[in-house]
C-alpha cells in the first residue's frame, strides 16, 4: 500500500466504526508514588472515556503525569485509587496473569525506543507477541504485519541492521499482529528526524482508518493535532480535553503526507 | 509445543552471548568430568581389588602375626608365627585340611648374563594344594627337600620364560641372591593369587628361604584351607583357639596374630574404598557446586542486563511464569550441555588414565556414574536458576522497560 491510498483512507476517519461502548474508562483515577518521606501524586483523579476507533492524543510537559498514565492504560501498572474499566473489565482488580492475557490480546504497544529484542530478526521479534499467546504456524502473519508496514523484505534482518524507521515499523507490525483492540503509542516518532516521523504517523492513520483505537502520548504539537481528540494534562491532571479543530488536523495531515512521500522519493532515488 | 520453543529461545539467547555461556558452561564440565572420572576411578579399581580378593580363595584363611597394641596404639609388628604353629593348625584344628608356612622376600635371579628381579617365596609341598596352583613342567619340591634345606627352586611361569625363554629350564642352575639353585620345576601360568603376582614368583623350601638365603627367625605368614567354604569360620575360630594356646596368651589380651578370610578382606577392602569413594565424591561435589555458582552468577548478570528485554516480554504479553521458564531453560541448559561434555571429558580422562597406567589400572565407567552425574548436574543447573529466574519474573513491566 502506497502512502497516498494511506492518506486517502484517513481523511475520512468517520469511516471508523463507533459504538456507543467505551473500551477505556477511567473514573477519578489516582495512582501515587513513595519516594522516601514525600508522596508523589503522579495522577490526581483522572477521569476519561475513549471509545473504540476513536484517535486520542496525550499531550503534556514531562512531569505531568502521561508516562504513568500510559503504564496504566497499557496494564502495565495498577492504580493506587479510583477505577480503570479496560472493555469493561476492572483492570485494577485484575490478577497479574489476566493483565498479562490483556496485553497480549488486547493491546499494542509501540515505544519512542522502538524496544525490539536485540540480534532476532525482524520477523522472529513480530511473533514474539503470538509466541506468548501460545499461537502455533505464526510465521505468515507476521509477514502479514510486516507487509502493512512495508518490511517484508526485510523480515530478516536483525534490528542492528535497520535504521530508525524500520526499526519502529517492525515495531508496528509487533504491537498488531494478535489484533489488538486498542494501540498505545509512547512518543512513536520522538526518537526519528519529521521526515521517517511522517512516514511512521502515516501508518497510524491507516491503522486508524481500518479501525484501530489509537492512544498516542506526544509532546509534539504537529504530531498531537493529527489525532481526533487532544487530553491535555499538567500535574496530574486532565486540564484540557476536546476534539482537534478538523481544518488544522487535515493540514497537519496534508503535511506529514507530504513530508512521507518526500522521504519516499528520496529512498527509491536512492536505491 | 510452547515449551519446546522456549527452550530454543533459550539457546538463541545462549548463543547470543556465547562467550559468556562458554565459561558458566567449563563450571559444569570440570564439575562433572571430576564426578565421572572419580566414580570410574574408584568403581575400576573396586573391580580389580575384588577379582584379586576372588582369586584368594574362599576357603582360604590368611594368618598374620598380630600387632602388638599399648594403649589401643600400635607400636609395630610382633613375630610369633613359627613353622610349628604352621604344622600345628593342621593337626589340630578339625576344620582346617591342610596349612602352609609362609615367608617372602626380593632377590635378584639369575642364569649367566641373564637376571630377573623376583620374589621368593619360601613354603611347603603343601601349598600348591592351598591355592590351586600347579606345577607345568617337572616337579615340585618334597618335604624332604623340606627337611635337607635343599637348594632347589620352582620357577614361576614368567621368571621362567624371562631366564630361558622357550627352553625347558629343568635341571639348570639359577643364582638366587648368589647362592646356586637347581631349578626343579616350573609353575602354571595363573596371574594372581590375592595380591601376589605369582608368575613372577621362584618358590623355594620354607627352611632353606629362612636359614639359607634371608636369615629369618620367624615366618611371614601361614595359609590354612578350611575343608569348606562353610566352615571357614569354624576354621578361624579353631586356629585363633589353639595359637592363642601356643603362644600362652592370658585371657583378656589382645591376639597376637590377625586372621583373615576372603570375606573379611573384601569387608575391609570395601570399607577402604568407601572412604576413599566419599573424599573423591566430596570433591567432586565441590566442584560441581562451584560450577552451579558459576551459573548462577552469569543468570544473574543475565538477568540484570536484560531487564529491557524481560519488560518488553512482558508488555507483549509474557506471563512471570513464562518469563521463569526460559531463565530456568537457560540455566538447565547450560548444566545439561556443560555435563554431556563433562561426561565425555570425565571418560576421556578415564580412558587416558588406564592407558597411562599400562593398564594397570582398568578404569571402569559406569552407566550408572554417567546418569548420576547427569542428573546431579541438571539438579544443580536448576537450583542456581532459580532465584535468577525468580528475580526475572518478579520484574516490574513499567519499571523494566524504563531500565537504560
Amino acid at each position: 500500500m502506497t502512502n497516498s491510498q494511506t492518506m486517502k483512507n484517513s481523511q475520512s476517519p468517520d469511516v471508523a466504526d463507533r459504538s456507543a461502548a467505551t473500551l477505556i474508562e477511567l473514573v477519578d483515577l489516582q495512582k501515587h508514588y513513595h519516594m522516601g518521606t514525600t508522596t508523589v501524586e503522579a495522577l490526581a483523579g483522572v477521569n476519561l472515556k475513549i471509545h473504540p476507533g476513536e484517535f486520542v492524543s496525550i499531550t503534556g510537559a514531562s512531569g505531568s503525569g502521561k508516562s504513568t498514565m500510559m503504564g496504566i492504560l497499557g496494564c502495565l501498572d495498577r492504580p493506587t485509587g479510583g477505577k480503570y474499566f479496560f472493555d469493561g473489565e476492572p483492570a485494577g482488580e485484575l490478577s497479574d496473569r489476566q493483565l498479562a492475557k490483556i496485553r497480549n490480546r488486547s493491546i499494542g504497544f509501540v515505544f519512542q525506543t522502538f524496544n525490539l529484542l536485540p540480534r532476532t530478526s525482524a520477523i522472529k521479534n513480530v511473533e514474539v507477541p503470538m509466541f506468548y499467546a501460545k499461537r502455533i504456524r505464526t510465521r505468515n502473519f507476521a509477514l502479514e504485519a510486516l507487509e502493512m508496514v512495508g518490511l517484508a523484505g526485510r523480515a530478516h534482518h536483525v534490528p542492528a541492521e535497520l535504521s530508525g524507521g524500520e526499526r519502529q515499523r517492525v515495531a508496528i507490525a509487533r504491537a498488531i499482529v494478535n489484533n489488538p483492540k486498542l494501540l498505545l503509542a509512547d512518543e512513536p516518532t520522538g526518537n526519528l528526524d519529521s521526515y521517517t516521523g511522517a512516514q511512521i504517523m502515516m501508518i497510524f492513520h491507516q491503522l486508524h482508518a481500518s479501525g484501530v483505537t489509537i492512544v498516542l502520548v506526544t509532546h509534539e504539537p504537529d504530531i498531537a493535532v493529527q489525532a481526533e481528540r487532544i487530553v491535555q494534562m499538567r500535574d496530574g491532571k486532565i486540564v484540557h480535553d476536546g476534539p482537534v479543530d478538523p481544518a488544522k488536523r487535515v493540514q497537519a495531515m496534508e503535511e506529514t503526507r507530504r513530508m512521507a512521500e518526500e522521504k519516499q522519493k528520496r529512498l527509491q532515488a536512492n536505491s | 509445543m510452547f515449551y519446546l520453543r522456549i527452550i530454543l529461545t533459550s539457546i538463541l539467547s545462549l548463543k547470543t552471548n556465547l562467550l559468556r555461556s562458554l565459561l558458566a558452561t567449563i563450571g559444569v564440565i570440570i564439575g562433572v568430568a571430576a564426578v565421572v572420572a572419580a566414580m570410574s576411578i574408584i568403581e575400576g579399581l573396586t573391580r580389580e581389588v575384588e577379582k584379586s580378593i576372588e582369586s584368594f580363595g574362599s576357603n582360604v584363611l590368611q594368618v598374620f602375626p598380630g600387632a602388638k597394641r599399648q594403649g589401643g596404639r600400635q607400636v609395630g609388628e610382633v613375630q610369633t608365627l613359627s613353622i610349628d604353629d604352621a604344622d600345628a593348625i593342621a593337626a589340630q584344628c578339625p576344620a582346617v585340611i591342610r596349612s602352609a608356612p609362609e615367608v617372602m622376600g626380593v632377590a635378584t635371579v639369575k642364569f649367566f648374563n641373564k637376571n630377573t628381579q623376583g620374589t621368593v617365596l619360601g613354603t611347603m609341598p603343601q601349598y600348591t594344594e592351598i591355592r590351586a596352583y600347579n606345577v607345568e613342567h617337572g616337579r615340585f619340591f618334597t618335604r624332604s627337600d623340606v627337611k635337607s634345606e635343599a637348594y632347589v627352586a620352582v620357577l614361576g611361569h614368567k621368571v621362567a620364560q624371562e631366564l630361558f625363554g622357550n627352553g625347558s629350564p629343568l635341571g639348570f642352575v639359577v643364582k638366587i641372591q648368589g647362592k646356586t639353585f637347581t631349578v626343579i620345576g616350573v609353575m602354571e601360568k595363573k596371574g594372581t593369587i590375592g595380591f601376589t603376582r605369582v608368575d613372577e614368583q621362584v618358590i623355594i623350601p620354607v627352611t632353606t628361604a629362612m636359614k639359607r638365603l634371608f636369615g629369618y627367625r620367624n615366618i611371614h605368614s601361614i595359609s590354612a584351607q578350611a575343608k569348606d567354604t562353610h566352615l571357614a569360620n569354624e576354621a578361624q575360630k579353631q586356629i585363633s583357639t589353639l595359637l592363642r594356646k601356643r603362644h600362652k596368651t592370658p585371657p583378656g589380651v589382645d591376639d597376637d596374630f590377625a586372621i583373615f578370610s576372603q570375606e573379611q578382606i573384601s569387608k575391609s577392602f570395601r570399607e577402604t574404598s568407601q572412604r576413599l569413594g566419599l573424599v573423591f565424591y566430596s570433591i567432586a561435589g565441590i566442584s560441581l557446586v562451584v560450577g552451579g555458582i558459576g551459573i548462577a552468577n552469569i543468570m544473574l548478570v543475565s538477568v540484570t542486563e536484560r531487564t529491557r528485554e524481560i519488560g518488553v516480554r512482558m508488555a507483549v504479553g509474557a506471563q512471570r511464569f513464562d518469563i521463569l521458564s526460559q531463565f530456568l531453560a537457560e540455566s538447565s541448559l547450560i548444566s545439561v550441555v556443560g555435563g554431556s561434555i563433562g561426561v565425555l571429558v570425565g571418560v576421556g580422562f578415564s580412558k587416558v588414565l588406564t592407558g597411562l597406567s599400562a593398564n594397570m589400572l582398568k578404569v571402569y565407567v559406569a552407566p550408572s556414574a554417567v546418569i548420576i552425574a547427569l542428573t546431579v548436574a541438571f539438579i544443580t543447573g536448576m537450583i542456581s536458576g532459580i532465584y535468577p529466574a525468580y528475580k526475572a519474573s518478579r520484574l516490574d513491566p513499567v519499571e523494566a522497560l524504563r531500565y537504560e
